[in-house]
């Protein structure tokens, strides 16, 4: 779309921009509200990511304008997510067994963590 | 002899060249903030004990209120495009300068964050959560800060191009503000995995 169609749609625009503003702060505020219900850990990760992804959607989609984008940018956004998700998921699915079963996030922090007590000693050793 | 393509769209692909560049620059962008988030996954994972930011009191209302500092402040950089489409070049000054003032607000709110955890002796080295959350948030506020000085740049001494070539300084303004909005998605997805999980 050329510069001339778009003054003529960009007050449809506005409008949308500013009621993607309002569902924005919404929605941020839904999420700090759920972080407040005893729900479990894989339930509280589940939702806080759902409404992230919608919230990153919204942006995307109005203030990025990639609702009616050039499809040569889906198929650049269409990689980046596949790549994207394979590099969340491949590092868990191949190294979680054993980096968790050898204990070694576990002992560094645990080693940090009395560091950090023998280093301050006015300070009590961080959270326990 | 002037670069084809800078202004009006290719035929074949129906983008110009800043447009096809921005979204290639966005698409590494996401790969390199999702290395990071990969690795907070694997390290979380890795530890049952894992101490998240609630044990080391990272304040959920300062975070909250940067987040909704970058929900407005991406409202204002699209609404300064969409003025300078209406040819309304008052009104895009207003809202750049908007614009620029959220992120200084956002990082004021994030150098007070960090100053309490230095005093309470919280610091990268502290604890491996400590050293994520500082590398993703610094690093996020380093694009913050890119983001303010490209914008600045456009209010005050790039604006010039308005007078020049319009149509190419609209272009100009739509790409910051496309690198503007992924710093708020990024920030959409730190806030509650850093502060909230």
């Amino acid at each position: 779309m050329n510069f001339e169609e778009e003054a003529k749609h960009v007050d449809k625009h506005v409008k949308a921009f500013t009621v993607v503003l309002i569902l924005l702060v919404i929605f941020t505020g839904i999420t700090v509200g759920v972080s407040y219900l005893k729900v479990s850990v894989a339930a509280g990760i589940t939702v806080a990511l759902i409404i992230a992804t919608i919230k990153g959607t919204m942006v995307g989609a109005i203030f990025m304008h990639l609702k009616g984008e050039k499809v040569l940018v889906y198929y650049i956004l269409a990689l980046t997510l596949a790549f994207f998700i394979g590099l969340i998921f491949l590092p868990v699915f191949t190294q979680e067994n054993s980096v968790q079963d050898h204990g070694i996030v576990a002992q560094m922090n645990e080693e940090l963590l009395l560091q950090g007590a023998k280093e301050m000693p006015g300070h009590d050793a961080p959270v326990h | 002899m002037e670069i084809p393509y800078t202004i009006e769209a290719r035929p074949d692909t129906g983008l110009n060249n800043g447009k096809i560049g921005m979204w290639l620059f966005l698409a590494s962008e996401v790969m390199l903030f999702g290395s990071f988030f990969a690795s907070y996954i694997v390290l979380r994972v890795g530890d049952p004990n894992w101490k998240s930011g609630a044990d080391f009191s990272l304040s959920v209302p300062l975070a909250f209120l940067n987040t909704l500092v970058l929900i407005f402040s991406s409202w204002t950089v699209v609404m300064a495009w969409a003025s300078l489409v209406r040819k309304d070049f008052g009104k895009f000054q207003k809202y750049m300068m908007l614009t620029i003032a959220m992120g200084g607000v956002f990082m004021v709110i994030k150098a007070i964050e960090y100053k309490a955890k230095f005093e309470h002796g919280f610091f990268p080295s502290t604890h491996i959560f400590l050293a994520i959350y500082f590398t993703m948030t610094g690093l996020h506020g380093l694009h913050v800060l890119s983001g303010m000085i490209v914008n600045s740049y456009f209010l005050w001494p790039g604006s010039k191009m308005w007078k020049t070539d319009p149509q190419r300084f609209i272009g100009r303004i739509e790409l910051a503000g496309l690198f503007w909005h992924l710093v708020d998605i990024i920030w959409i997805f730190l806030f509650p995995v850093l502060y909230l999980l």
